[in-house]
């Protein structure tokens, strides 16, 4: 039967006519219990869902939905390496790259834990090689910049976690900086490369195919690089700058990196799950191998939740079972990521990957056009930031927008390490003052003011924006393990009700077809000219004429 | 007198030593036993036949270290740069135990006014009072140094304790002494100061070599002319492989760290950065000519000490180059006269290295030989012999010692540091 035809849908469908009637404001007035009953804990995380337009029987129904979908054989089938990406028929198994090493994981009738941290200890040796400085360039001398080229999945999970862990010290025994470059045209490049030092640059060639255009063109331009100011020959470049990280072993090889340098994944981990695998070859560099396992440990600790735990007191089956009511019962179709932490800039950026290339799809896994909404649009800013930016449409705009408020409760205070500091301390403190007074707004609106008094009309909060505030005791990387992996296993609880494949990308294909057919227009072939509009014949009319001038 | 001395490493046993032999009693907190088995290593020449005949003739006795002679008539702190807080309880357990005069000697640098801190401990009081005479030990002859340093200073605001230690001075060293009187703070800074100006002679001239080496200049000749300016004379201008020990290199991270508060000067760390990477170039060189594929190379190492004379290897640059030989799969083949037995305890779990007892066995079957401390036995050796055993005749002199031609006659390929390679 249909999704929207089944009876749990059409329950839900009529509970939400009596929920769309009710503000935020009354559903707390009317339950007293509603901060417990909907708060949770799991380890280092806190996660309040009371400011979401829900009740005790919206959670029961929404279960029993997730029920009728099977959602917890669904469960069983990701966690045990069953083909879920069933369009590329093979497994999702992020959460092998977690388990701990005493722990099997039989896929083809091969213990993939054994391969796994196989490489992770062939990783471990790398990063002490270069944390020891005997990790050495051209001239001998030791290696102190680290410059990771990659893009999407192979560029955003180290880049947002290196950030948000910044407050930990490189445990190296000489100063060593980790670069990020993913921009295709080189500007991002070409900017670094002005600061840095051949001989002491090493270079992280990071894509799971191997072939991904922006990559290997960047890779191309700093071999260019170093050889132009090294005067020596190609071969000793390529083996002592250049690391690659790929699914894609033979690849490499033709690539000229020697195997003592290769570092692999697997095709069953998707690109945008994978800075769990020698992806995060940077993270492990900037913070250290024991803290990368303690971010393992963390993402590990919520894949064992997710798997164990009753429907009810799953959060991220909450999350996930929260945002389907969102979208397809309160028809909320934004998302808003909102941390209230500096460290957490590239959150947003990784969320909107890891949400929306999942889960913007409309094919269902019967080969159907879905009839209800799927994945909504994410984006987010820093809190604070965003505060002085886009909240005047979250308070007063016209859209209805979920808002998920991410901070951390501690922060500064470790003054044993020098890294606490009272005045610090107090701006953090600041912060969150900020976070939570926004959540109540928008949930309150002008409820949330004791003295209402004469208010003018446009000066008016409506409320009622739902919003789910998630507390981190701390950022460490356990924390951010155990939040990421949240987020993981949300985006397949959702689509496993949405009915479809979260581990493909088919939408992002073609571009790269068609970029290759401009591409070559764009160097004077026109041989697929005929099949083209003429918009983009002109674009690329004008673009020669102006090469010439 | 009766000395308690407090401390286990080289000054302390080298004080001991010299004051037990001039007839003081002196408590030591290390035993004859300590000695024996060789717990306590002594990295200087002569110094422990010296102590156990001290501790022989019952003037040197050892104690517990968690109960030191508190009625003797002089403290004599030899601790390390790390060690304040224990210096301070020290002084605050004599102060707490001893009525009347209390004289501590401080050999010891916590940084720029530490020893005033420590008087304030006893009061500020003119006859319990703590004196800062700076270590005058230099490492490989830490006897003939430690008696007759070139001048004797004395860090202290008190005549009751000046008058004592210079007194005291006339009968250890004889007549005629300089000696200069100033704060103790004046005596530190002066002691952090001119071992600054030590290593940035040397850090100087090592830029300077790498400099020539690229430009087929030889930095003998240049070193020769600078040095035979008067205003600049020839102490430490050696160009090298790198300068270590554990004293000078601690003092220097201490000045360097100091001035870095104080005048957001990187002076001094440039003078240090320069060195660590100096330690190296040995290395470097081996990397090149190797086009950096050594996985399986054999190199021989002459000199794992600091410096000749001693068995120290504290920050010695041998240790730099092992390491880095070690970690691209190089077997290391090391010799020296005294300092092996500290490389085993250093290396304890190191697979690829081999200590030989002679500089032939170390240079036997070897790709490449690494001169990296200047003992005087390494000067004239069987070259002849020694380039026919080796599987390559490479020569990497870290303290340009030989000839190149002649090296080159004997069948070498000789680089040294700043000069031409031939």
């Amino acid at each position: 039967m249909d999704l929207t035809q089944s009876a749990e849908w059409q329950s839900l469908k009529e509970h939400s006519t009596t929920i769309e009637k009710s503000h935020l404001n009354d559903l707390f007035r009317d339950d007293p219990a509603r901060q417990e009953r909907f708060t949770f804990r799991n380890q280092d995380l806190h996660i309040d869902f009371s400011k979401q337009r829900i009740v005790a029987d919206t959670l029961g129904l929404l279960t029993d939905l997730a029920r009728a979908n099977n959602l917890e054989g669904r469960i069983e089938d990701l966690f045990s390496g069953k083909k879920v990406n069933s369009f590329e028929s093979r497994p999702a198994l992020h959460s092998a790259l977690r388990l701990p090493n005493y722990r099997s994981l039989d896929v083809d009738g091969n213990d993939v834990v054994i391969d796994i941290h196989a490489q992770l200890s062939k990783m471990e040796r790398l990063v002490e090689r270069l944390h020891s400085a005997q990790a050495r360039g051209y001239s001998g001398r030791p290696i102190r910049n680290v410059v990771h080229i990659g893009v999407g999945g192979s560029d955003l999970g180290p880049l947002m976690t290196n950030r948000a862990l910044c407050d930990y010290p490189c445990p190296a025994s000489h100063p060593l900086e980790v670069f990020f470059v993913s921009s295709m045209d080189g500007s991002q490049l070409s900017l670094l490369l002005r600061k840095l030092e051949p001989s002491e640059t090493l270079f992280v060639i990071a894509s799971k195919s191997f072939t991904t255009l922006d990559t290997l063109a960047n890779a191309e331009t700093a071999k260019d690089w170093i050889m132009e100011r090294s005067n020596v020959e190609e071969r000793m470049i390529l083996q002592h700058h250049f690391v690659g990280i790929s699914a894609n072993p033979d690849k490499m090889t033709r690539f000229g990196i020697r195997e003592d340098n290769q570092l692999l994944f697997w095709d069953w981990v998707g690109g945008r799950y994978s800075m769990w695998s020698c992806i995060g070859f940077p993270i492990a560099l900037q913070i250290g191998m024991h803290r990368f396992r303690d971010l393992l440990a963390g993402a590990h600790c919520m894949d064992e939740h997710f798997r164990s735990a009753p429907l009810e007191s799953n959060i991220p089956v909450l999350m996930a079972l929260i945002g389907i009511w969102n979208i397809n019962f309160l028809d909320i179709h934004a998302h808003a990521v909102l941390p209230y932490d500096g460290r957490l800039a590239r959150l947003p950026a990784y969320l909107e990957q890891l949400e929306m290339e999942s889960n913007g799809k409309h094919t269902t896994l019967d080969l159907k056009n879905v009839d209800y909404s799927t994945c909504p649009i994410i984006w987010g800013e820093i809190g604070p930031n965003a505060q002085h930016a886009f909240y005047q449409l979250l308070h007063q705009g016209t859209e209805k927008v979920m808002c998920d408020f991410i901070a951390p409760a501690r922060r500064y205070n470790d003054f044993d390490d020098q890294k606490g500091s009272e005045i610090l301390r107090k701006q953090h403190i600041l912060a969150l003052s900020n976070c939570f007074a926004q959540s109540r707004i928008l949930a309150f609106g002008d409820h949330a003011i004791s003295n209402k008094g004469e208010v003018p009309f446009y000066k008016r909060y409506h409320g009622n924006q739902p919003s789910t505030t998630i507390l981190l005791d701390e950022l460490t990387p356990f924390a951010l393990g155990q939040l990421i992996s949240l987020y993981e296993h949300k985006v397949f609880t959702q689509s496993v009700i949405w009915n479809i494949n979260p581990f493909d990308q088919w939408g992002v294909e073609l571009g790269k077809v068609m970029a290759n057919e401009t591409l070559a227009a764009l160097n004077g072939d026109t041989t697929h000219s005929e099949q083209m509009d003429t918009s983009t014949l002109a674009l690329i009319k004008q673009t020669l004429e102006l090469q010439d001038v | 007198m009766k000395i308690t001395i407090y401390g286990n490493n080289m000054s302390a046993m080298g004080v001991a030593a010299v004051l037990a032999r001039s007839g003081n009693v002196v408590y030591l907190p290390i035993s004859s036993h300590d000695l024996d088995s060789r717990r306590i290593s002594v990295t200087e020449p002569g110094l422990r036949g010296l102590l156990q005949s001290q501790f022989d003739s019952g003037r040197l006795r050892s104690y517990d270290p968690n109960h030191p002679p508190s009625d003797s008539d002089i403290h004599w702190l030899n601790l390390e740069s790390q060690s304040y807080d224990q210096a301070a309880a020290i002084v605050a357990n004599i102060a707490s135990l001893k009525e009347g005069p209390i004289l501590f000697i401080n050999q010891s640098i916590f940084g720029i006014g530490s020893t005033s801190r420590l008087n304030a401990i006893l009061g500020n009081d003119d006859q319990r009072t703590v004196v800062y005479i700076p270590d005058s030990l230099r490492g490989g002859q830490a006897l003939e140094t430690l008696m007759k340093p070139d001048q004797l200073v004395i860090g202290s605001d008190s005549q009751w304790a000046i008058a004592r230690i210079t007194a005291m001075a006339r009968v250890l060293m004889g007549p005629n002494q300089r000696i200069r009187i100033m704060s103790s703070q004046e005596a530190e800074f002066a002691t952090l100061a001119l071992n600054g100006m030590l290593a940035m002679r040397l850090s100087y001239i090592n830029e300077l070599a790498n400099l020539a080496d690229s430009m087929e200049i030889d930095i003998e000749t240049v070193r020769d002319t600078i040095a035979g300016d008067n205003r600049i004379g020839k102490h430490f201008l050696n160009p090298g492989c790198g300068f270590g020990g554990e004293k000078f290199s601690d003092h220097l991270l201490l000045f360097s760290d100091f001035l870095k508060e104080k005048r957001r000067s990187s002076l001094l760390r440039t003078v240090i950065d320069i060195n660590e990477q100096q330690k190296e170039t040995l290395f470097r060189k081996l990397w090149r000519h190797f086009q950096g594929n050594l996985k399986g190379c054999k190199v021989a190492i002459w000199g794992a000490s600091y410096k000749p004379g001693s068995a120290d290897i504290h920050n010695a640059p041998s240790l730099a180059t092992i390491d880095a030989c070690m970690a691209q799969g190089v077997e290391v083949r090391v010799h020296d006269p005294l300092a092996l037995q500290n490389l085993a305890e250093y290396y304890r779990h190191a697979e690829n290295l081999v200590l030989c007892s002679t500089p032939e066995q170390a240079a036997d079957g070897a790709d490449a030989l690494l001169l990296v401390t200047e003992w005087p036995e390494y000067g004239m050796r069987d070259f002849n012999r020694i380039v026919s055993n080796m599987r390559r005749p490479l020569l990497l002199d870290g303290r340009n010692v030989y000839d190149p031609g002649e090296m080159k006659d004997y069948g070498f390929h000789y680089h040294g540091i700043g000069r031409k390679a031939v």
